[in-house]
């Protein structure tokens, strides 16, 4: 719906209204051709109008008679149209005797639906004085009764058109009324219905069902003058939706509690005025409870267009709308009441204020669909505004990830350069600077340069081995180590076991921490054979709860033949360095160097 | 009589290479070359049996020549002589079709089992060769040809390479596993072998993807 739409509707309901209102004040004044000296008896009993001689009424129902005179001017006495717009159920008419229609012997036959037109005949009416005489026939209870509907008496032509026009103004308009009104009920209630745990809409929901209540009974099926059950349940269902609209405003603006207790008052007395009015079949009990119960609706209506302005100029322009509608429908309450008090409706004109109640549904409508639309743009719009947020946020956080991710890239490299870079100065420079300084001083040998060289390359090659992933398990760089040092064993005099193949699969450790045990393990193995004079080296890894023991051990001379130099203090600070703990035990005979480390099991 | 060819640029280590084949009587030195260049003609002139090269020589590497050898003379096996015998150059060369590697610093014997073992069927396995060799062939190459459906590992192959993996010899894999030795060092061969079927295949695959070649 386009913002326009909803504009151009507001002002085409009213502008449609006023026209077809005012179409029916063009013509003769029908006021001047009412018959207004009505004189009523029931059928029972003696007859107050002597002069008439009535049939015996035999259908066995309820009766009344209605005498109505009217003194015509000699040149009146011509062509006359006698207009009965409705006369309940049924009924039979006589002019001056004459039986000119009679009971339509089909029973259940609605006679009230359509309006009567009785073409008089010349000579049925005469100079001076007439007298025309209705039988009513009621329905079937009280709330059924007949009532007599307006009565004009005058000239065929004019009468006719103008009676015709203001008809077809009431029936049309009621018609259109009511199918406008259900599309919005159709629109409304779902609307309301989708949100009942919200205490407001349950009163919209009052209010738009028993405005469709009101429409109905008034608009549908078209009687002029409805039976009496039809008429008052239409009113009820306006007071009721006028309580509904009340506390449905008030909800929304949430007024002081006083204010909501005023209004369940309020409508109390009017409904209460209604019910009085229908079942105390009393005339003064009628008069005040008609007159309270319509000063009830029309302050129901001023207090109405009060909330409705005041919500109206707190936040929106279409309270406003609906306030004025609240009015409108005020000053059309007043001037049908208005007229009714002058007299039975002098020019018989539709009833305005049905057309006032289809405008403030209408507008409820337009605000709720309003609402609707602009609760959705605003979803609509802040999810755009969080998609386009996540998606900054996202990129940002790629941004920053790969940011972060080349900085610890480039920390990692640096640091494992550096470590590299320690290990060679520390290692393989370390020996061969000091080899250097031994061929300067002429005391290297042949042999002792050799043993002194391959030191050298062997460091190089578990350097090499602890960069290589494979040896992450340590049980693998075991395996390396065992199988580098197997060349340099396989000539000595002396046994060499490993117990290392019953290792399992082992989470990866770090290339610093796997050359730090390898290089423990080898300076004890070294060690052995360099000053413990064994003939017997184990070489043993078991893993057993969470720890990794390598033990070398020998069944050489033990701590006695000379621990100093034996590089201890070397392997304890590598140890250490790695969260590894390291024992020498004396065996008898021999050494036993243990190193212990916690270490988890691949996958774990 | 074994024919040897030894291709390394550093005149001692080719000096020693060469005398240690030319002392043992089962071996014959065909040729000696200190670069690619000189390689190559020396392979025009004669074919040899058992090539020992090194990788890193004055005019290119070492690869290129296993490549050579592999389309032009597939029966002669290639050493590959290694400082280190680190995974990187080692596995590289076994992808090219080196059948083995050889430590610089091996002994006279060292040299000789070495090329004993190539001439058996056999080649060496460090554990952690065997790892990286494991790692591969139990992913299988992502291009799916039939001819390659064959290179997964056995059950036996995969026991093999987890006990070497653990740095047990030969000997010692091979008493677990109630195999001869000879027959425990000629798995390893066909290991190498599954690894050059797998790079290849792999090769061909990224060849394909970068729309080098067709891909039927």
């Amino acid at each position: 719906m386009s913002p326009a739409a909803p504009r151009i509707l507001w002002w085409l309901l009213p502008t449609l209204m006023a026209a077809a209102l005012l179409s029916t004040r063009f013509g003769p004044e029908l006021g001047d051709f009412l018959l207004t000296r009505v004189e009523r008896s029931n059928c029972n009993g003696n007859s107050p109008w002597k002069a008439l001689s009535l049939p015996k009424f035999s259908y066995g129902q309820g009766c009344e008679r209605v005498l109505l005179r009217s003194q015509l001017g000699a040149g009146q006495t011509l062509e006359q149209a006698l207009l009965v717009s409705s006369v309940g159920n049924d009924a039979r008419i006589w002019v001056n005797g004459h039986l000119l229609r009679d009971f339509d012997p089909r029973t259940g036959f609605d006679s009230t639906s359509q309006p009567l037109l009785l073409e008089l005949q010349p000579g049925i009416l005469r100079a001076g004085a007439n007298e025309i005489l209705l039988q009513l026939r009621s329905g079937l209870g009280r709330y059924s009764r007949s009532a007599l509907g307006r009565i004009y008496l005058g000239p065929s032509e004019p009468l006719r058109a103008r009676y015709m026009r203001n008809l077809r103004v009431g029936i049309q308009g009621a018609q259109f009324a009511v199918v406008v009104g259900l599309a919005i009920l159709l629109t409304l209630l779902p609307i309301a219905w989708s949100r009942q745990r919200d205490s407001s809409y349950r009163w919209f929901m009052l209010a738009a069902l028993s405005s469709g209540l009101y429409l109905w009974n008034m608009g549908w099926p078209l009687r002029l003058s409805p039976s009496m059950l039809w008429h008052f349940t239409a009113h009820a269902g306006l007071a009721v939706a006028l309580w509904a609209m009340l506390r449905y405003s008030a909800a929304v603006t949430r007024p002081s509690p006083a204010c909501a207790r005023w209004i369940d008052g309020l409508s109390a007395v009017a409904i209460v005025a209604l019910l009085l009015m229908v079942t105390v079949d009393e005339r003064w009990v009628g008069v005040v409870g008609d007159s309270v119960y319509r000063l009830g609706l029309l302050t129901q209506l001023l207090f109405l267009a009060a909330i409705w302005w005041r919500q109206g100029v707190l936040q929106h322009p279409l309270g406003r709308w609906l306030s004025a509608a609240a009015v409108l429908n005020l000053v059309l309450g007043i001037a049908d009441s208005m007229r009714i008090w002058q007299g039975a409706g002098s020019n018989g004109a539709p009833y305005l204020v049905h057309w006032g109640i289809l405008y403030l549904l209408l507008l409820m409508l337009v605000g709720q669909v309003k609402g609707i639309l602009a609760a959705l743009a605003a979803a609509e719009q802040s999810q755009q505004l969080l998609g386009r947020a996540l998606d900054q946020r996202t990129l940002e956080l790629q941004q920053e990830f790969a940011l972060r991710q080349q900085a610890e890239q480039a920390r990692t490299l640096a640091e494992e350069r550096q470590r590299i870079m320690r290990d060679m100065h520390d290692g393989v420079g370390g020996q061969l600077v000091a080899l250097i300084g031994q061929a300067e001083h002429g005391n290297l040998d042949g042999p002792n340069l050799k043993q002194q060289l391959r030191r050298s390359l062997d460091d190089l090659r578990l350097m090499i081995d602890s960069l290589d992933d494979a040896c992450a398990d340590l049980g693998v760089a075991l395996g390396m180590l065992r199988q580098r040092l197997q060349s340099g064993l396989k000539n000595l005099p002396i046994q060499v076991s490993w117990h290392t193949a019953q290792l399992p699969d082992m989470a990866p450790r770090t290339p610093d921490e796997v050359l730090q045990v390898l290089r423990i393990v080898q300076e004890a193995i070294t060690n052995a054979l360099k000053h413990a004079q064994c003939r017997q080296l184990l070489i043993k890894a078991s893993w057993v709860a969470g720890w990794l023991e390598i033990s070398v051990q020998d069944d050489g001379v033990g701590m006695a033949g000379g621990s100093s130099g034996r590089g201890l203090p070397s392997m304890r600070l590598r140890a250490a360095g790695i969260g590894a703990s390291i024992e020498i035990a004396e065996h008898a005979p021999g050494t036993r160097v243990l190193l212990r480390l916690p270490q988890a099991l691949a996958g774990a | 009589m074994v024919d040897v060819l030894v291709v390394e640029d550093e005149p001692r280590t080719r000096e020693r290479l060469a005398s240690i084949i030319e002392a043992h009587p089962g071996l014959r030195l065909l040729a000696q070359a200190g670069s690619l260049h000189e390689a190559r003609k020396a392979l025009a002139a004669g074919l040899p049996d058992v090539v020992l090269l090194d990788l890193g020589l004055p005019d290119g590497s070492g690869l290129s020549l296993l490549d050579e050898l592999r389309t032009k003379h597939p029966g002669a096996g290639t050493l590959v002589i290694s400082v280190l015998g680190d995974e990187s150059s080692v596995l590289r060369a076994i992808e090219r079709g080196a059948g083995g590697y050889l430590l610089k610093d091996a002994d006279d014997a060292g040299v000789v089992a070495a090329i004993d073992q190539l001439l058996a069927g056999g080649a060496p396995l460090s554990p952690s060769i065997a790892v990286h060799l494991m790692r591969r062939l139990q992913s299988p190459p992502r291009a799916s040809k039939a001819e390659i459906q064959d290179i997964g590992l056995n059950g036996r192959e995969l026991e093999l390479l987890k006990l070497i993996a653990k740095g047990l010899s030969y000997e010692e894999v091979g008493q677990l596993m109630g195999l001869k030795y000879n027959t425990t060092t000629s798995y390893a061969k066909e290991l190498y072998r599954k690894l050059q079927v797998h790079s290849r295949a792999e090769a061909v695959f990224e060849a394909q993807q970068l729309g080098l070649v067709g891909s039927n």
